[in-house]
């Protein structure tokens, strides 16, 4: 499996979004560059750019760098893969 | 993988703001560990990333799962990993899961995760943990961490689901009874250093008022910290003193440097 980790300074932010053909919008959310809908996290939030800490391949889910929505995050995916 | 490997080896060489390639295998899980960073003083420039991003795309797409983590979120995953690969608090986790409201299972996983690492004296990583409860969940949040720090997960709210179970009382009794004591704890302060004195007092006496007429006849006060304990202290005496409804004031700690003490008072 490949890790990339990345420092959380905004130009490097920014280089990881367009990896995933992201931006940011005036109000500074994350949002699809192609159709300027914004990125939910994942518990269902938007993302703005200070708060955007990752991205987890596979289905592609964005997460808040929070320590709760990754708590959040955690447990749901554990309980998929258990259920 | 070697493929991949290579692939990333070159791309590293090429750009600067792509470094610490790291291969580690263990046993048949391999992983390859890579950093970026852009420093913001413009020194890379707009075609270098452009020419990266057009090498580091294909791969990615190629190789998938992969994670792509801030270095702040990569640390706070590996916490919350340590703690459930150790198998911590499974039966906690359960009631949560089973009895709590959706909107708070993960604000109370989060605190224990809290309470663990305070118990053993992590300090820092207390703090930071804490710090983000409070900012992203607020009063609530910290109310939860609070809470759960001091143990009325399993003293209060457990027995209390129990209760209402064997009693076959309506569920929807138990949640709102669980929301006052989430957003008010009525029996409960907690003492921070940025507190006032005269509001923590405040706080003490007019919650041993409200609670008595519940039929509730203790309210517990909470601190940790040398400074926190000896203005605990002070103000046990003087409630002592000066309150004539309280019986007894019993001392006990809370981990090693904490102290709860806990106001019995009459309910006439």
């Amino acid at each position: 499996m490949i890790k990339i980790t990345f420092s959380k300074n905004p130009k490097t932010k920014r280089f990881i979004l367009s990896l995933f053909g992201k931006d940011v919008d005036s109000e500074n959310y994350i949002i699809e560059k192609e159709t300027g809908e914004r990125v939910l996290s994942s518990n269902g939030q938007e993302i703005t750019f200070k708060r955007f800490g990752g991205v987890v391949s596979g289905s592609e889910i964005f997460l808040k760098d929070d320590f709760v929505s990754l708590v959040d995050y955690y447990e749901n995916r554990l309980s998929k893969q258990e259920g | 993988m070697l493929d991949i490997a290579s692939k990333l080896t070159s791309l590293v060489k090429n750009f600067k703001f792509l470094s610490k390639l790291q291969i580690a295998s263990n046993n048949d899980n391999r992983q390859i560990n890579l950093h970026i960073h852009i420093p913001e003083n413009g020194k890379i420039s707009k075609r270098q990333l452009e020419l990266a991003r057009e090498q580091l795309i294909p791969i990615l797409k190629e190789n998938k799962p992969f994670k792509t983590l801030s270095e702040p979120v990569d640390k706070s995953l590996k916490v919350i990993d340590d703690y459930n690969e150790e198998g911590n608090d499974p039966n906690l986790k359960k009631f949560i899961n089973d009895n709590l409201p959706e909107k708070d299972k993960a604000i109370w996983y989060s605190s224990l995760i809290l309470r663990k690492y305070f118990e053993e004296d992590k300090k820092e990583l207390v703090s930071q943990l804490k710090s983000q409860i409070i900012s992203t969940e607020l009063d609530r949040g910290k109310n939860i961490a609070n809470l759960c720090s001091a143990g009325y997960l399993e003293s209060l709210i457990i027995p209390l689901n129990s209760y209402f179970e064997d009693e076959k009382i309506d569920k929807q009794l138990f949640l709102e009874i669980y929301e006052t004591i989430v957003t008010e704890y009525p029996f409960a302060v907690f003492v921070s250093q940025y507190r006032p004195y005269t509001e923590i007092k405040k706080e003490i006496i007019d919650k041993i008022n409200k609670v008595k007429k519940y039929g509730w006849k203790k309210v517990s006060v909470h601190g940790i910290g040398k400074e926190n304990v000896k203005e605990i202290k002070k103000l046990a005496e003087e409630i002592e003193t000066s309150c004539k409804v309280v019986n007894s004031v019993d001392v006990n700690t809370h981990g090693s440097k904490g102290i709860i003490i806990t106001f019995t008072f009459n309910l006439s």
